[in-house]
């Protein structure tokens, strides 16, 4: 558990120096109440979501509904453009560098992450790996998968004179929540 | 291109001060962020492996793509293998009627580019929009990129905003973040309406058919997730054999092109995965990968230039190169710059397409030290000159002065008889204008007087009162130290004298052939190197010692590399190579040298780019410096050249100039009173600006320093050494 400790640490510390937001849920319903006070605090209204473990096990549709948001789960080509915020759950978090490394087979995950402006992750926090080897190591292991995202901080360009500048094409705010116990696939 | 538009398109640049603004920070920032961005990681081995898995993929080349086709064809996606930029674009042409595509949207590829696919693709009606915003920005000023990684480096945030508000009918003020909103509304309904995309990939592994992407700004992901149609376009340079092998490149490339640690993306695509074929219904992907050559494989056949398919594409040698932190892209002519876009342009373009640019290297090497891929460029920039000067030959003036420079007898009988015309012309120790043949090649420029007496009639003076010689070095002096500072020669016998070595001078001894070699005069290099060779065979001295690194450097490595192919020399030179030692190595080597009389002194310490790159040598000069008694205080950007680099600084001044003046700063903002250095050459170079800007600080090399701080001087040489600087 220490190690896990030392993980989520050196983890915050270099995904926050990329402009990512990261808290830390005990359980998955837990992690459903600060979601839905994160895009209250937001002002955010329509949310799409990618389920997975977390937000199933979580309800989370039924927990951000009730708080009175409008929230999609299915053919989200037509509504992901259009959502303030979308929610996707990735499989690691790599602690040298920062970076969330989910599957991204299916198109949802995808258009959730990439097409609102606010992207939150939901992410075991027994997916913590300490290093980008380690990760590629459980990638292959796996068989690789059809797309394989990596996300480390908001999208950013420094095109115009070198200036940093937060939000191209992609989410302008990156927020993590690690879930302690999901509750099944926890290793 | 022509020469003299070649000059006119430097000179406008070189005028353009926001490029010059822009560059100059930029290149000021990177070295600094790169080296925090590698903090904790050992960049050597890091680069070790980078290069050893590349190499391997380029060795296996047909093999990778063999693989690389069968398991992505497993995965579901269609592999086409295009031999060269017409067929790979006919290929895209056909699909995309075939498909029925009329808006395509691009991530960065540099291969389209090369090829000029979207070209090809507007004369179809076929709607295409590049959707990195440096290369957006760029499709809609119709301009080429300035760079690999940053291509719109060369323009401001007003320019930006007029060719937005020229384009998009909407008036754009040049906020930088509001322009960014700006490509992010306009780009969004293009990712939308998109029925094909169009990506380049950093890496291809073969064992899994996987390409990684590696994006900042998220349209590389759009790119993938939106369109029903997803074509990736991969040059055979972008193999890696195992799954495994992304890794040292994921750690190098980010850090290495941006500073990074990691790009905000990377994606790993393996085969298509499913895409909404409409708003409502999702379906398998029409997904496909063009594989093109495009003269990689004429690449790697060629033994000369086959590792730079070891290029990642990071772009690290342009952010790093003095003549491209100067000039920007654009002068170099096609899509990719720098160093090493001048040799993939002599490959995808034709040799021709090089012939000016590749002059542009001042041979610094600061490339090579930073290269992920340990690619040589230098070296390969060389070959290109070489062979353009056997396929073209050289300018008539430089033909002749090589001529001459590698006729002994005639050269130093010609110098002799300069050294009394030049007395109405020299002022002080510099001259305006060096008499006959070489008047053409000074271009207006101050030059050093040549000596009255040079050190091959001087050095038989010097009384070397060795009491117990411990060993005997031969001194090859070099055209600058032998003709224009035979002091430093007087100096390099007196330091080796208080070693107890005696000191030798082969009266047969030339040019070192580095003039030849570098302006691509191979024939009259290996003459020298002969020359050199024989004139030393005589000798039974332990070492071979010079202090100009250029000379060492080619005396050491160039002369083997010259004459390795020549079964009757190949032998002679590598035994004379083992023997070359430069001079405060061999002073090191020996002891060093103990503080000796007089006040310690403030000095900072200019890195000369053939004895710190080439040689490895920039902790000796500074601990004998110290034992002198020096308090070295060091500059910064110590190790950047001077912008002398032989030849160059008479073939591009205007390039020089600046490259110098840069030095010169950082010189004067060391605090130091003296600044050191160890080869003639920057001596040269750098005392001649301080003197043009009256800045108070003496340039001198470190065996002049040494010379001076011996404890014991023994004998009244002393005079000898005092004319040891130039004011």
């Amino acid at each position: 558990m220490r190690d896990t400790e030392r993980l989520y640490a050196e983890f915050r510390q270099k995904a926050e120096a990329v402009s990512a937001q990261v808290y830390r849920a005990g359980t998955g319903d837990e992690a459903g109440i600060l979601v839905g006070n994160l895009l209250a605090g937001l002002g955010s209204k329509k949310i799409v979501i990618s389920h997975a473990g977390i937000s199933r096990q979580a309800k989370l549709e039924q927990v951000l509904t009730d708080m009175g948001l409008e929230v999609h789960s299915a053919k989200l080509r037509l509504q992901a453009p259009l959502a303030d915020a979308g929610i996707s759950q990735v499989e690691m978090a790599v602690a040298e560098t920062g970076s969330l490394i989910g599957d991204a087979s299916n198109v949802e995950d995808r258009l959730v992450s990439t097409l609102p402006l606010v992207h939150i992750a939901l992410v075991s926090t027994g997916g913590l790996k300490a290093t980008l080897a380690e990760a590629l190591v459980a990638l292959r292991e796996g068989g690789v998968p059809g797309q394989i995202n990596f996300i480390t901080g908001p999208s950013r360009t420094s095109d115009i004179e070198r200036v940093l500048t937060i939000g191209v094409h992609g989410p302008e705010k990156l927020i993590i929540v690690f879930v302690d116990q999901e509750g099944q696939g926890n290793g | 291109m022509a020469e003299r538009d070649f000059r006119q398109q430097i000179q406008h640049v070189l005028e353009n001060q926001v490029l010059r603004k822009a560059l100059g920070s930029f290149g000021e920032s990177y070295t600094e962020a790169r080296e925090k961005a590698y903090a904790g990681y050992d960049f050597e081995q890091l680069r070790g492996e980078v290069a050893r898995i590349k190499a391997y993929a380029a060795e296996h080349m047909a093999e990778m793509a063999q693989q690389f086709t069968a398991a992505a064809t497993a995965r579901g996606a269609k592999v086409y293998h295009a031999k060269t930029g017409d067929e790979a674009k006919q290929y895209i042409l056909d699909l995309a009627e075939r498909c029925g595509v009329k808006n395509i949207v691009k991530s960065k590829s540099m291969a389209t580019e090369e090829i000029g696919l979207n070209e090809a693709l507007l004369r179809k009606g076929i709607d295409v929009q590049e959707t990195d915003l440096g290369e957006w920005i760029l499709q809609l000023a119709h301009q080429r990129p300035s760079h690999m990684v940053m291509p719109a480096i060369h323009m401001t945030r007003e320019q930006v905003a007029d060719v937005f508000t020229e384009n998009l009918g909407e008036k754009n003020e040049p906020d930088i973040a509001a322009l960014v909103k700006t490509a992010r509304k306009e780009l969004r309904s293009k990712f939308l309406a998109a029925d094909m995309g169009i990506s380049g990939a950093n890496i291809a592994v073969a064992e899994t058919g996987t390409l990684v992407m590696l994006t900042n700004e998220g349209n590389g992901r759009l790119t993938a997730t939106l369109p029903r149609v997803h074509v990736f376009l991969v040059g055979l340079e972008k193999f890696a054999a195992k799954f495994e092998d992304i890794l040292p490149i994921l750690q190098t490339l980010p850090r290495s092109a941006t500073a990074q640690q990691i790009t905000s993306y990377v994606s790993m695509i393996t085969g298509p995965t499913p895409a909404y074929i409409n708003e409502l219904e999702t379906g398998p992907k029409e997904f496909h990968i063009v594989l093109l050559d495009n003269g990689r494989s004429a690449m790697y056949a060629d033994r000369k230039f086959k590792q730079a398919l070891q290029c990642i594409r990071c772009g690290s040698c342009l952010n790093v190169c003095p003549a491209y932190q100067l000039l920007g892209g654009h002068v170099y002519g096609h899509i990719y710059t720098g160093g090493i876009g001048t040799i993939l342009t002599a490959f995808t373009q034709g040799l021709e397409a090089s012939g000016e640019i590749q002059n542009l290297c001042l041979q610094c090497g600061k490339c090579a030290e930073v290269c992920p891929g340990e690619l040589d460029i230098p070296a390969m920039i060389l070959e290109l000159r070489n062979r353009i000067g056997q396929q073209k030959g050289l300018p008539y003036i430089q033909k002749i002065a090589l001529g001459v420079v590698s006729n002994r007898r005639l050269f130093h009988s010609l110098l002799k008889i300069a050294a009394k015309a030049q007395k109405p012309f020299a002022a002080g120790r510099m001259i305006r204008h060096l008499p006959l043949f070489t008047a053409n090649l000074t271009g207006g420029m101050n030059l050093p007087a040549i000596a009255d007496v040079p050190l091959r009639d001087s050095i038989a003076k010097i009384n070397q009162a060795v009491s117990e010689p411990k060993g005997r070095a031969a001194l090859f002096a070099g055209c600058l130290i032998d003709f224009c500072y035979p002091e430093i020669g007087e100096s390099v016998v007196k330091v080796l004298n208080s070693k107890g070595v005696v000191v030798e001078f082969p009266d047969a001894q030339s040019c070192c052939g580095a003039p030849a070699n570098y302006m691509g005069d191979r024939g009259n290099a290996v003459k020298l190197a002969k020359q050199n060779i024989e004139a030393f065979a005589a000798s039974g001295a332990e070492y071979i010692v010079s202090a100009c690194p250029t000379c060492t450097h080619m005396l050491a490595h160039e002369f083997v590399e010259l004459l390795k192919d020549n079964p009757a020399w190949a032998d002679k030179a590598k035994r004379f190579a083992a023997k070359v030692t430069d001079f405060s190595q061999l002073v090191h080597a020996l002891g060093g040298i103990q503080a000796g009389k007089g006040e310690n002194f403030r000095t900072t310490y200019h890195d000369s780019c053939h004895l710190k790159r080439s040689l490895g040598v920039f902790r000796e000069p500074r601990q004998l410096l110290v034992s002198a008694g020096a308090e070295l205080v060091e500059m910064k950007e110590s190790d950047r050249c001077c912008g002398f680099a032989g030849s160059y600084s008479v073939k591009f001044p205007e390039i020089s100039a600046p490259i110098l003046e840069r030095k010169l700063k950082n010189i004067a903002e060391s605090g130091a009173e003296n600044v050191c250095m160890d080869c003639p050459g920057c001596l040269m170079q750098i005392s001649r600006g301080l003197n043009a800007q009256g800045i108070q600080i003496k340039a001198k090399h470190t065996a002049q320093i040494l010379a001076e701080r011996l404890a014991d001087p023994g004998g009244g040489e002393e005079t000898t050494q005092s004319s040891s600087t130039w004011d």
